[in-house]
């Protein structure tokens, strides 16, 4: 089977490659060319693709425009609550999971469950918790427990940060758990029980072998869910609809051609293009800090 | 073994692609019937399976414009392809990427003169004086001025589809639970020429009526009603005053202010040129809009307040229905709601009528060149959308969608398709002959018929600026607060000068 493999390399790989070309890699280069002028969508303003050429102008003019700053704060904001939550709570859970023996199965699928429900079903489902769930039955002035903090949560520009962290939560932590849970069971047990005999408790033996071990779960879940948060995009819309101050950059770059008439796709993919060298920036720089930490053994 | 599996799995994979394709070309030339009986059709147009292709932006009337188009091409022994969205979805990257494709629509739509920059710097908008087709030159000649899809007052680019309206929506079933039913007309006769003051006035007696019981008097126009002592029949189940969708920003942020820009610009051309001292100009008209907003939303059948813009409890959903089942009087809404209030609630559907929304205006302050007198007596009517026809596709398919156009608005056989199955008010209806076949649309005609008409302003205002902008901040500011500070309608008033400069780039 390996001597087929190499031996067709080309043929099967053709598919794939042509593929990534045709839907990935040639709208990428066109996009970045179009960044650099004053496309409107169906036509170039000015003329031809060279007469609308205005240089780094859109790029100019999108670190000039508030609604990108603010996007942009508010997705860093975002997505240092997220990332923490989500990695605490998978963390934790998937400890839990190792240690049941009965159903694990079962738990793990209930858990994974929320990972195949599409961004908008989610979004939408959210919105009625955290309207009539959370505002009125639970935690309003007439509900089980006043918690004002916790009622109209996608009203306010600070608490629809949490309310997006704890829906992206939801839908995320069960597939890091599953990460999770792979990387503690190589684990060898030998290791803890040699630290156990030789006295750590609890924490000393989590801080000191489950952690340096976990090192590589740790790069990859960092990775998905530094990326993930950085993009989201259905949930925004679903949740807020960028209401107070929610807008976040994938749906600022999205709506960005309806804030002009007529529509400045020419500075929308500017700002896509400062969107994309930001994620790559930023997952690039996590990686290689995560994976410098990894244990050899 | 493997080997044989592969082979198999990627023959059908295959085999599925070229399937796919092959179906959908197909299926394109067979869906419109036979396309060798096409006279007019050029090879260009013949190659992609149709004679003519329509664009068409709005849901709602996909099926009746589809019926429309059959009976349209088998009059014509032509091909015609339809495309429409679904209802509610944003047709504008979906039109882009067609206008950018090798098969353009030769019918395409549009909504305002400020969708219309795109189209004509593109060179996709045919300026209508270009007609071949001497039936749609006529037509053309006959779309009255302030109908004109334009950008300088003089060339027209567009067919309207129709005109709508909207006020506050009242149901004279309810009227006649509240005042008696022999004094539902003279009601609705003195509601109309009443002033800003007396409806102020009637609101809170109103409210206090469904709050306490208390029956009171309303004075309208010099004129007095009682109220009936018991809250009976329909009345019985009011919670409010007017039923208000708060979460919906488009209902006071293009809508509820476009009373007020129409006080300002006498059309959206002239609220498209705006300058920044003619809106300064303009602000005491928009403080009579946020003091007319306060009144409304204070009086809403969910108290002012978070709740208010809650989206799963205030929609437009729960605005319709809310009306439909009697727990408000009335509902600021066009007449495009009757469909929703039939499916809500078909007995409320057939004694509706429109009355004019009030503002506290004063003659000085209007620079329109209307009076504080027309802009209360009248209703906002104005065409929502219009058909366009695509400059860059053949001349043979120019000319076809000439005949189309024409033969749906001015034959008998197009206008029963408009009136009957689309609900559409005709833009060249007569008022006097004209019968919509429902309560809401005879309304409108009655306000046409009588002159009583404003226009649509805000359609001028920069893109993006009057529901994602100054919806917005009324929203997250103002529709959220149960009590408004005391200088609300002053800030306001100044956000709406500032919001709109900065987003026109005055």
């Amino acid at each position: 089977m390996e001597k087929y493999y190499k031996r067709r390399f080309a043929p099967l790989a053709l598919p794939a490659v042509i593929l990534f070309v045709m839907v990935i890699l040639l709208p990428f280069v066109i996009g970045i060319v179009y960044s650099f002028t004053s496309w409107r969508g169906t036509y170039f303003a000015g003329g031809t693709l060279f007469e609308s050429f205005v240089g780094f102008e859109n790029y100019i003019k999108a670190f000039k425009t508030k609604k990108f700053m603010d996007a942009l704060v508010y997705t860093v904001k975002f997505t240092l609550i997220a990332v923490v939550i989500i990695n605490l709570v998978s963390l934790c859970m998937s400890l839990l999971a190792t240690y049941i023996h009965k159903g694990a199965s079962a738990y793990r699928t209930i858990y994974f469950l929320p990972n195949l429900l599409g961004g908008l079903a989610l979004g939408y489902i959210w919105q009625f918790i955290f309207q009539i769930v959370f505002s009125k039955l639970l935690f309003g002035p007439e509900g089980v427990i006043s918690i004002p903090a916790l009622t109209n949560m996608t009203q306010d520009n600070t608490k629809a940060l949490f309310a997006l962290a704890i829906l992206f939560t939801w839908q995320q932590a069960g597939y890091m758990i599953l990460i999770y849970i792979n990387g503690l069971n190589n684990i060898p047990k030998d290791l803890t029980e040699a630290a156990s005999i030789d006295g750590a408790n609890v924490f000393q033996r989590f801080f000191n072998i489950t952690v340096p071990m976990l090192m590589p779960s740790f790069t990859i879940v960092f990775f998905l869910t530094l990326s993930r948060c950085f993009m989201l995009l259905d949930q925004n819309i679903a949740l807020t609809d960028g209401d107070f101050g929610t807008r976040m950059l994938a749906m600022q770059i999205l709506r960005t051609t309806r804030d002009s008439s007529p529509p400045n796709y020419g500075l929308a993919q500017a700002q896509a293009v400062i969107f994309f060298v930001l994620i790559a920036a930023v997952t690039i720089v996590q990686v290689s800090i995560t994976s410098k930490k990894e244990v050899e053994l | 073994m493997k080997k044989v599996l592969a082979l198999v799995l990627t023959a059908v994979l295959g085999i599925g692609l070229l399937a796919g394709c092959g179906g959908s070309s197909s299926g394109g030339s067979s869906s419109g019937g036979d396309s060798s009986s096409a006279s007019s059709g050029s090879e260009a147009s013949s190659d992609a399976g149709y004679d003519l292709y329509i664009f068409n932006t709005k849901g709602e009337n996909a099926d009746a414009l589809q019926a429309a188009v059959d009976a349209f091409s088998a009059e014509k022994g032509v091909t015609v392809k339809v495309f429409s969205l679904g209802s509610g979805t944003n047709s504008d990257d979906t039109l882009r990427t067609e206008m950018a494709s090798k098969n353009k629509p030769g019918i395409f739509c549009c909504m305002n003169a400020m969708a219309l920059v795109e189209w004509v710097e593109g060179g996709y908008a045919m300026d209508l004086s270009k007609a071949t087709n001497e039936e749609f030159k006529k037509m053309v000649s006959e779309i009255p001025e302030n109908f004109y899809l334009t950008q300088d007052g003089v060339t027209n680019y567009g067919v309207p589809f129709n005109v709508e309206g909207y006020g506050y929506i009242v149901d004279k079933d309810m009227l006649s639970d509240l005042f008696g039913a022999d004094n539902v007309d003279a009601w609705i006769e003195a509601y109309k020429t009443a002033s800003y003051d007396e409806w102020e006035a009637m609101v809170d007696v109103l409210a206090a009526y469904i709050k306490d019981g208390t029956a009171g008097t309303v004075t309208l126009s010099g004129q007095t009603f009682d109220l009936a002592a018991e809250k009976t029949g329909l009345a019985a189940n009011l919670e409010g005053v007017f039923s208000v969708a708060g979460s919906e920003k488009w209902t006071y942020g293009d809508h509820l202010i476009n009373v007020a820009i129409d006080a300002i610009f006498k059309d959206s051309k002239a609220a498209s040129e705006a300058t920044a001292e003619q809106l300064e100009a303009g602000k005491a008209n928009v403080e009579a809009y946020a003091r007319t907003l306060d009144k409304i939303s204070a009086n809403a059948t969910t108290a002012r307040g978070p709740e208010l813009i809650n989206s799963s409890v205030n929609g437009y959903d729960q605005q319709v229905q809310n009306f439909a089942n009697g727990k408000a009087i009335f509902v600021k809404q066009g007449n495009w709601v009757y469909t929703n209030l039939m499916n809500a609630n078909p007995d409320v559907c057939d004694n509706l009528a429109f009355i004019p929304i009030k503002m506290p205006f004063n003659d000085a302050d209007i620079k329109s060149g209307l009076t504080a007198e027309h802009m209360n007596t009248s209703i906002p009517v104005f065409v929502p959308n219009y058909y366009l026809i695509n400059d860059k596709v053949s001349d043979a398919e120019k000319e076809l969608a000439q005949e189309f156009l024409v033969w749906l608005n001015t034959t008998e056989a197009g206008q029963k398709f408009v009136v009957e199955d689309m609900a559409f008010i005709p833009y060249n209806a007569d008022p006097a002959t004209t019968d919509a076949g429902y309560s809401l649309g005879n309304s409108i005609i009655e306000y046409i018929a009588a002159g009583k008409t404003i226009t649509n302003a805000y359609a001028g205002a920069p893109s993006g600026w009057s529901g994602d902008i100054f919806g917005a901040y009324i929203m997250e500011n103002y529709l959220n607060q149960p009590e408004w500070p005391a200088n609300a309608y002053e800030d306001i008033a100044n956000y709406f000068v500032s919001s709109w400069c900065e987003q026109a780039g005055l």
